[in-house]
């Protein structure tokens, strides 16, 4: 048996004596790096092995992970057992929700024509990891049974997937940004501070954008991982 | 859902937005407001909207597009390469190279090492057109690496380096992102000032065959970088097994 194998069966019994109940998070492979004192890519071949099995679920998520709390967008450390519906989509608070003109910015960050319409969504969203600010521009033309009531049911990546086209590739892109007056007041931090800015930019398959998002989390308690091959 | 004109504000910061691909100092604030056709109030919320979201700078007054160095998030970990440094432009100072006992546990962990360890402590800055980019300390385990402590890194490449002594590539890392404060020491190195906010980077690097090689602690400033990542095929992610 390899080394894999062996610890893939190891906590598949783990799971199956209930030290790892259903809906309840695995150690992240890191953790489990260590615990196991074996390469990532050791730990990522038995997690792949539990996945087959469908003993755990991955779940989707690719990019900047936040660090080290379980996000629910986070492959790396999400490696748990965890089922979709149990995903806390703690108090989120709409601010904003209306259909605009897309204007001249977005129609070429989009590939749309300047008088066409998107929907702008803003909420605040809070959870163990603090509040996370969140905006999203969606042609309407995209996502014409759009409903703002889904963002608490579904991830961000499924809600941009909900629309016409189907979402296949992601640009990504962290700034450090100063809180303004308004974004100071949402984030309860002082006005100035710093703030992590991700702008994702989200693909079809062609690499026609499909819709963009924008996050904002304060920067001075948020840290995010990168792992790289 | 309700239909909204844009605001004014928000008008004006959007065309900026656009103007800013192709212009690199921006016009008076009076010709602006009339090339866009917003009054001076409006352009000035505007600008100061897009001031702290560093699209744009004030350099002595002047009001410029900032560019900004992209480093792709999934690069190979070695900075050199990240900021295509390669060029003649660019150099890498060494302030200080010493040994060091370990200090945090997590240090420890990562280069699988006792208290009695020593590891080589390497700080370094590099700039590019005579401008800072970045301040470094760099961490390795002075048992594995000790000709390291020898070589005078002016100008020199740190994977370079220890490929070249050592035969030793990295092949995998992690990279943790996070945000501090400029202190003095930092500011001062930078040429930025005082309580600026940095990019934190710390990165633990190891070779193919799982053994750590170097932990770097690295600051950047915040105003002059952004991180980029490309990915494909999200919804069937999964990590490359090799």
């Amino acid at each position: 048996m390899t080394l894999f194998e062996k610890i893939a069966m190891e906590l598949s019994e783990q799971i199956s004596s209930g030290k790892y109940s259903v809906g309840e998070p695995l150690p992240n492979e890191s953790d489990l790096q260590k615990i196991y004192e074996v390469s990532r890519t050791t730990v990522r071949k038995a997690i792949d092995m539990l996945v087959e099995e469908k003993l755990v679920t991955r779940k989707k998520g690719v990019g900047l992970f936040v660090a080290p709390e379980i996000s629910n967008q986070n492959i790396l450390e999400m490696t748990g057992v965890m089922k979709p519906e149990v995903i806390q989509f703690n108090k989120q608070q709409i601010k904003e929700e209306y259909l605009r003109q897309a204007g001249d910015y977005f129609q070429e960050a989009l590939g749309m024509k300047s008088s066409e319409l998107v929907y702008y969504v803003s909420y605040l969203q809070s959870d163990n990891e603090g509040i996370t600010k969140e905006v999203l521009i969606l042609p309407l033309n995209k996502y014409p049974d759009f409903k703002v009531s889904s963002l608490k049911v579904l991830s961000i990546m499924e809600n941009m997937n909900t629309g016409t086209q189907k979402i296949c590739d992601l640009d990504q892109n962290l700034q450090l940004v100063k809180a303004d007056h308004e974004l100071s007041k949402q984030l309860e931090i002082e006005h100035g501070e710093p703030v992590f800015k991700i702008s994702n930019k989200y693909l079809d398959v062609d690499g026609t954008p499909v819709s963009i998002e924008y996050r904002y989390k304060s920067a001075m308690n948020t840290k995010y991982i990168v792992d790289f091959d | 859902m309700q239909y909204k004109d844009i605001s004014s504000v928000k008008q004006a910061e959007e065309k900026l937005l656009l103007l800013l691909h192709d212009i690199d100092e921006f016009p008076s604030e009076r010709k602006l407001s009339e090339k866009l056709g917003v009054s001076r109030s409006v352009l000035r919320s505007a600008i100061q909207h897009l001031e702290d979201e560093n699209e744009l700078v004030r350099i002595n007054g002047k009001l410029k597009s900032n560019r900004m160095i992209s480093i792709s998030m999934l690069g190979s970990g070695s900075m050199t390469e990240e900021l295509q440094m390669d060029n003649k432009d660019s150099e890498v100072i060494q302030f200080s190279k010493e040994l060091v006992n370990v200090s945090t546990k997590k240090t420890k962990d990562f280069f699988k090492i006792n208290d009695d360890s020593k590891l080589i402590k390497l700080i370094r800055m590099r700039k590019n057109k005579g401008l800072p980019i970045s301040y470094e300390i760099a961490y390795m385990d002075f048992n594995r690496f000790p000709k390291i402590l020898d070589v005078d890194f002016d100008g020199k490449s740190l994977y370079k380096t220890i490929d070249k002594y050592y035969s030793i590539k990295v092949a995998y890392g992690r990279e943790e992102i996070s945000c501090v404060e400029a202190d003095e020491k930092k500011a001062g190195i930078l040429e930025i000032p005082v309580g600026s906010p940095l990019f934190k980077v710390s990165s633990y690097n190891y070779d193919a065959d799982d053994n750590p090689v170097e932990h770097t602690d690295q600051f950047l400033a915040g105003s002059k970088f952004q991180y980029q990542l490309h990915a494909t095929n999200i919804f069937d992610y999964k990590e490359d097994l090799d």
